[in-house]
């Protein structure tokens, strides 16, 4: 994945109008199969990366999809690219204006282990959530949406659900207890598979989560990473991330 | 002679031939300094049933991508 684009201060802001989803490829059956039947590179596989503009049902594309923007747009460089993509989204929004939006509900993924993977790839905290009975777990998730959504924490971090402390222990390494409802914030290690606590609240509220929050965020420091020492070191080491259906990609594969 | 019948047909050959597409621009291997973004950030859905609910409800356009979080099955990048 290209995380060039993404991390563009344009690009996140005109990304605000969007309803932006970002799939862990190979993690799902019937996700890969969507992904496959909006862009098939040469060989006709289900590839690594791919980047695509839908209409709001969902299924209909509105531009070319391609690996990633530069494929799509084709321009002398990146930045050209970028500016491409960036009057396209625009174009975009001119068909389809956007309206006022509700509060928009928390963005989460699959599951804590892939959201794990997850935030050590965008090298973020991440944000876990337990509650032991529906009431209490609606209650909290639009409690964290709300915040999470504000201004001061918008894509800050990561979210996941745990099922239970057992849950957390066996994907992170750390011994914790789950009671009524209870927030931790972790710090990925470097591979996904182990993390720090960085903060635990419980029975949260609106302000214990701002505390926890920003302490988090104070607390948390990460620096840039060298994916191909990363690649080298997780192999020297063994670590090996098994995806739920096979790797497809041309271009992965010869690398592998 | 076969070889030299070969070598002045091959110009002909090549030009009728599909044109060349242009490659896509990314590496081969990711690129090697992953910087931590200060910030905010875009918020990601990360499942397509989720932001596709979004989308429906709010009737706003989709930015998707899908990646998958492993190089060369090492975990913990794109």
């Amino acid at each position: 994945m290209d995380r060039s684009y993404w991390s563009n201060p344009e690009v996140i802001a005109a990304a605000r109008d969007f309803v932006c989803i970002r799939l862990v490829t190979y993690e799902n059956q019937a996700e890969g199969a969507f992904v496959q039947s909006i862009f098939r590179g040469r060989e006709g596989t289900l590839e690594n990366s791919v980047f695509a503009l839908l209409a709001p049902d969902g299924k209909t594309l509105l531009a070319k999809a391609g690996r990633s923007p530069s494929m799509v747009f084709e321009a002398d460089n990146e930045a050209s690219d970028r500016e491409l993509l960036l009057k396209t989204m625009a174009e975009i929004l001119e068909r389809y204006p956007v309206k006022k939006v509700e509060q928009q509900p928390l963005a989460l993924g699959l599951d804590l282990r892939r959201m794990m993977n997850v935030a050590a790839c965008d090298l973020q905290p991440l944000v876990v959530l337990y509650a032991n009975k529906d009431d209490d777990k609606e209650k909290l998730a639009t409690m964290v949406a709300k915040q999470a959504w504000s201004k001061a924490y918008r894509g800050r971090f990561a979210y996941a659900w745990a099922q239970g402390a057992l849950e957390i222990q066996a994907l992170t390494g750390l011994e914790v207890e789950a009671e009524t409802s209870m927030l931790w914030v972790l710090a990925p290690n470097e591979f996904g598979n182990q993390a720090d606590l960085l903060q635990e609240v419980s029975d949260p509220k609106a302000s214990t989560l701002k505390q926890a929050w920003d302490a988090s965020l104070k607390e948390f420091s990460i620096e840039a990473r060298n994916s191909r020492k990363h690649t080298q070191k997780g192999r020297q080491l063994g670590v090996k991330w098994v995806p739920q259906l096979p790797n497809t990609d041309p271009k992965s594969n010869r690398l592998r | 002679m076969i070889t030299l019948s070969l070598t002045l047909l091959a110009p002909l050959l090549l030009s009728t031939a599909a044109p060349l597409q242009r490659t896509d621009r990314l590496p081969s291997e990711p690129p090697t300094l992953v910087e931590p973004i200060r910030g905010e950030r875009i918020v990601w859905y990360g499942t397509l049933e989720q932001g596709r609910a979004v989308a429906m409800a709010s009737k706003r356009p989709i930015l998707l991508i899908s990646g998958a979080p492993s190089c060369r099955e090492v975990p913990g990048v794109w």
